[in-house]
């Protein structure tokens, strides 16, 4: 569909699913509202719609999404409306936000299929699209393992932002009073929260009576089922508190509250809960794999082991040294400047305006009318 | 113990204390280092052997963790889901 050049941009955003808590929904938000802040409209569509409604996001309908100059096609998972997306001709570019390996569904067969298809539809739709963009470096590592070239890096969201919102926040580091470690991200078992469960069992002997492990966030039914009996075997069932997801206020009161952010995730694109937990001043643990690593640089504290009672004992010791504390948060406000240099709504703005403007300037990358064959070249 | 178990970011020296103290304090606990696995493999009081078998067989599915108790009984169905099935199955039949 062709536009006339001094008509205004228009940019469509595609996810299969959209929530109000997941990470790639949350983009989703950010850039329309970074686009919006520069003129440029579009709406967001999904296929399944978990929690929200329109017109915050559109069901996924063809016919509602031709008048765009792009089509952003945010890809985690197999996406099993890809064909019906395909036969919509306008130009498309891909955000790529990483595919949780079919390794960590051995409990579903559905997701695991979901992760294998994502991983086949990578392949397949590097011939669809325009542009290509990932979340974090190491998603574009991914990519350019796919043969993408010329990727970017698209924010996830404006760190600046995040760090208005902030309160300071006081520490206590009075010896006898109570700790909560918080760890926040949905209850699965490519997150590893069982670790965490495992090292909080070691962790209780040191810390002050009430001390609390408080899991946030959504939950996958069997892992759940599995941290629960865990929990009880253990006999921890009053000190380790599975929330389930909670609201943005909740939320902001844990991370109040919480002594210590320990991830003991094995696999993430980018993990924004770390970002959160440090521009929030919360001392952050985490073990150095995929995108962890990246988010984190060289900030908080690397834990170079997974026996629990290793990490258990580093915890208390960091814990009770104020001088530690100190050096983790000063390293941790330095990696928020480095990252808030790449994840800010002007690179989203400049990334998206560059590629439209592209598009509306070179002919070959439009669809001339329904039912024509693809005339761009892909990147 | 003899590698490094963590980096305190911008603190080397600050990291090379806590590790020494780190060391120290668990080669002193060392007979607790088998607790953990004690306590998985003994069933808790306030536990049933329904939850008991549960928890082992999710264990082995999602961790690839197996105790002798239900090793057999994984091996008998196939894999941990339908050992899972099996004894879910048997469970609602004894009730």
């Amino acid at each position: 569909m062709k536009f006339e050049n001094n008509q205004p941009y228009r940019v469509h955003q595609f996810h299969y699913s959209a929530s109000p808590v997941d990470g790639v929904s949350h983009q989703m938000f950010f850039i329309r509202s970074a686009l919006k802040e520069i003129g440029i409209s579009g709406e967001i569509f999904a296929s399944k719609l978990n929690g929200l409604s329109e017109p915050l996001v559109f069901k996924f309908a063809k016919d509602k999404m031709w008048d765009c100059d792009l089509l952003l096609i945010h890809h985690s998972h197999g996406n099993p409306d890809l064909e019906k997306l395909s036969r919509i001709e306008v130009p498309k570019a891909l955000v790529y936000h990483n595919i949780t390996p079919a390794k960590f569904y051995p409990h579903d067969p559905f997701l695991a299929e979901l992760s294998t298809l994502g991983k086949k539809q990578l392949t397949s739709l590097r011939q669809e699209v325009v542009g290509s963009f990932a979340a974090s470096e190491f998603n574009l590592v991914d990519l350019k393992k796919h043969h993408y070239s010329n990727t970017q890096l698209l924010p996830l969201f404006d760190i600046s932002n995040e760090l208005k919102e902030v309160k300071t926040k006081k520490f206590h580091l009075k010896k006898n009073e109570p700790k909560n470690i918080l760890f926040v991200g949905r209850l699965t078992r490519h997150k590893n929260q069982a670790l965490l469960v495992k090292a909080f069992f070691y962790l209780k002997k040191f810390l002050p009576k009430n001390s609390r492990l408080f899991l946030i966030g959504s939950q996958d039914k069997t892992y759940t089922q599995y941290l629960k009996l865990l929990i009880k075997q253990l006999g921890l069932t009053q000190e380790v508190k599975l929330t389930g997801s909670v609201t943005k206020n909740s939320l902001e009161h844990y991370y109040e509250i919480a002594d210590a952010f320990v991830c003991p995730s094995e696999h993430e694109g980018f993990c924004i809960p770390l970002v959160e937990a440090m521009s929030r001043h919360v001392p952050t643990f985490f073990i150095p794999k995929t995108g962890v690593k990246e988010t984190m640089g060289k900030s908080g504290v690397s834990l170079l082991t997974e026996n629990p009672m290793e990490i258990a004992q580093i915890l208390s010791s960091i814990l009770e040294k104020p001088l530690a504390i100190k050096a983790i948060l000063e390293s941790q406000h330095q990696r928020l400047l480095e990252l808030a240099e790449n994840q800010n709504t002007h690179k989203v703005q400049e990334s998206i305006l560059d590629l439209v403007t592209k598009i509306r300037s070179t002919p070959e990358m439009h669809y001339e009318k329904k039912g024509a064959s693809r005339l761009f070249t892909p990147t | 113990m003899s590698s490094k178990l963590f980096t305190i970011h911008g603190a080397p020296q600050l990291t090379q204390e806590l590790q020494k103290k780190v060391g120290l304090a668990l080669t002193k606990k060392s007979e607790d280092r088998t607790l953990l696995e004690t306590t998985l493999k003994t069933k808790a009081k306030s536990m049933s052997r329904f939850g008991f078998l549960k928890l082992h067989i999710l264990n082995s599915e999602f961790y690839g963790e197996e105790v002798p108790a239900i090793r057999f009984l994984i091996a008998s169905a196939r894999c941990a889901t339908q050992a899972l099935k099996k004894i879910e199955g048997r469970f609602r039949r004894e009730k």
